[in-house]
């Protein structure tokens, strides 16, 4: 089978953008190879690294692929993609960096298990985030103190804080328990928040992400910092990009990749100026040296 | 000084001190009333190394918190600079922390005014000394061209993104050339210069206000010691190294800071 050389897909083009919840099968890896960031597999996906990506064949042998070149171009066999079951970590236009994590998401009762993979050097872009499709809303507090916990993945007791209440109390509230109504302005307003978040990212990617930083988001709500929690999400929603598709292209830059054009620039460096003043006559260096008594000394 | 023991390939895996990368090196600027150096060669002189040539690019700064705008010029070299972030930042720094300090080198050919005698001995605080390395030398090492006689310019030091350095990188020193690096680092940020006698004479009159030892010491060894001083409300500070030679002279004079 020959080989394919794929261009580089126009990130516009990207359906599911960044790291969302989104699963694709081998048929969707044929079509878009950049369409998915999710993977199904029996194992952990610790055997990704580098440039390759692992994949799990019809026998559930481990192989590893080759994709991307530095070039963000994608060379594949389009037979070497019908024997997966499983897809693996996709990001559009990705050069595949080095995983920086790897989250299990708990959340399938036998195989196959679902992880999330987080790629190095990727970075919120200036574009805006997919959106998934999301269940009509509760219309009750409870029903969005439900979703709450389902969007975060965070236990009762981790979620209480969150909207100003104790572990028992959350309890309380899911039993149907009147829930007061300063109580369940909170709830609105956080849920109203993170409902964004949540139609693009997989619960366990907003669970890391409620406890990244410092102040971290879940601190921010904690404190009813509305406007900042907001802004933390608005943040979160751009989609994540390499961090080369973002820098301004350069000529220098890519030639700098060359050999000769590092030898050129070496040789540069090496070059005098098109203009050198003459030294100044009885010059001396402000600071004192000591360099000149000691020589003589040593 | 043997290059072996200087230079080294630079890590594919991650940046690290002492790596030298082929990239742009910027300093912001007031869109007026600016010095014209450093930058251009004619401005260059034995004080004001030459960094290469560059390219200035008017910005308009929008400050937030009054939405006024301002006139700013960045100036941007293109040329070989030094990482000299510390190995402990770069490893532990936050993972969206995209920063790493890097020094503009400059070589003995580009700047030919330069103090060269004083530098090849690393006796301006200011510059750390790299040694030339011939065309074979150079490609044991993977460079594609001869290695200039060459120095970081510590006071030309700016900020650059991890993405850039990274994938520019041509060079690496040793780990002993680190440590060097590492110690003129320090003499960078502490020392002045290297008081002669007359020098410590003039500070007749001053008043001792405190003294202290700063764990460092220099070749000797001997202990230097940070003495603060007073005359008319104005301070002064002096590093002391305490130690005697073998010719029985005194080590050195006070440093001025």
């Amino acid at each position: 089978m020959p080989e394919t050389t794929l261009a580089r897909t126009p990130y516009r083009d990207i359906a599911l953008q960044g790291l969302t919840r989104a699963t694709a099968t081998s048929e969707d890896l044929l079509r878009n190879p950049w369409t998915s960031t999710t993977y199904h597999g029996a194992s952990p996906p610790d055997w990704i690294t580098g440039s390759t990506v692992g994949r799990l064949d019809a026998t559930q042998q481990v192989e590893t692929i080759p994709v991307f070149n530095p070039r963000g171009v994608c060379t594949v066999t389009p037979a070497t993609w019908t024997a997966i079951d499983h897809l693996l970590v996709a990001h559009p236009g990705t050069t595949f960096q080095f995983v920086r994590d790897v989250f299990d998401t708990n959340d399938a009762l036998g195989d196959p298990r679902r992880f999330v993979v987080a790629e190095e050097d990727l970075e919120r872009s200036l574009g805006t985030s997919p959106v998934l499709d999301v269940p009509p809303k509760p219309s009750s507090a409870r029903g969005r103190l439900g979703e709450l916990l389902e969007w975060t993945r965070l236990s009762p007791a981790e979620l209480a804080p969150l909207v100003g209440a104790r572990r028992r109390t959350i309890y309380n509230w899911l039993a149907d328990g009147a829930i007061g109504r300063s109580a369940e302005g909170r709830i609105l307003q956080l849920h109203a928040i993170l409902e964004p978040l949540a139609r693009t990212h997989d619960p366990l990617l907003i669970r890391a992400w409620l406890g990244r930083g410092d102040p971290n988001p879940a601190d921010l709500a904690s404190a009813e910092q509305w406007v900042l929690l907001n802004a933390g999400v608005r943040q979160e929603l751009q989609p994540l990009v390499p961090v080369e598709a973002v820098i301004h292209p350069s000529p220098y830059e890519d030639d700098a990749q060359t050999p000769t054009a590092r030898r050129a620039a070496l040789l540069a460096f090496a070059a005098p100026p098109a203009r050198a003043p003459q030294p100044r006559a009885g010059w001396r260096p402000r600071e004192a040296t000591g360099i000149e008594a000691d020589a003589s000394d040593d | 000084m043997a290059f072996e023991s200087f230079y080294a390939q630079f890590s594919r895996k991650a940046i690290r001190q002492g790596d030298i990368a082929l990239c742009e090196f910027h300093q912001l600027r007031a869109a007026g009333g600016e010095p014209t150096g450093p930058g251009l060669d004619t401005a260059a002189n034995e004080d004001l190394p030459y960094l290469g040539p560059h390219r200035d690019y008017p910005l308009v700064v929008t400050r937030p918190e009054s939405a006024t705008e301002i006139s700013r010029v960045l100036r941007v070299w293109t040329g070989l600079a030094m990482v000299i972030h510390q190995n402990c930042e770069l490893d532990y720094a936050d993972p969206n922390d995209s920063r790493v300090i890097v020094a503009p080198l400059v070589s003995q050919a580009m700047w030919p005014q330069g103090p060269w005698d004083l530098i090849a001995k690393n006796g301006l605080p200011s510059y750390f000394y790299l040694p030339p390395l011939t065309e074979d030398e150079a490609q044991d090492i993977g460079l594609e061209a001869a290695w200039p006689e060459s120095a970081v310019a510590f006071a030309s030091t700016t900020l650059l993104s991890r993405g850039i350095v990274k994938r520019a990188r041509v060079l690496a020193l040793s780990a002993s050339g680190v440590g060097k690096l590492q110690e003129l680092l320090v003499r960078f940020s502490s020392v002045r210069g290297w008081g002669s006698h007359p020098e410590l004479e003039r500070l007749a009159g001053y008043t001792i206000v405190s003294a202290h030892a700063t764990g460092e010491t220099v070749a000797g060894p001997a202990p230097l010691a940070k003495v603060v001083l007073e005359r008319d409300g104005e301070p002064e500070e002096i590093t002391v190294a305490w130690g005697v030679r073998r010719t029985g002279r005194p080590l050195a004079g006070p440093t001025a800071n």
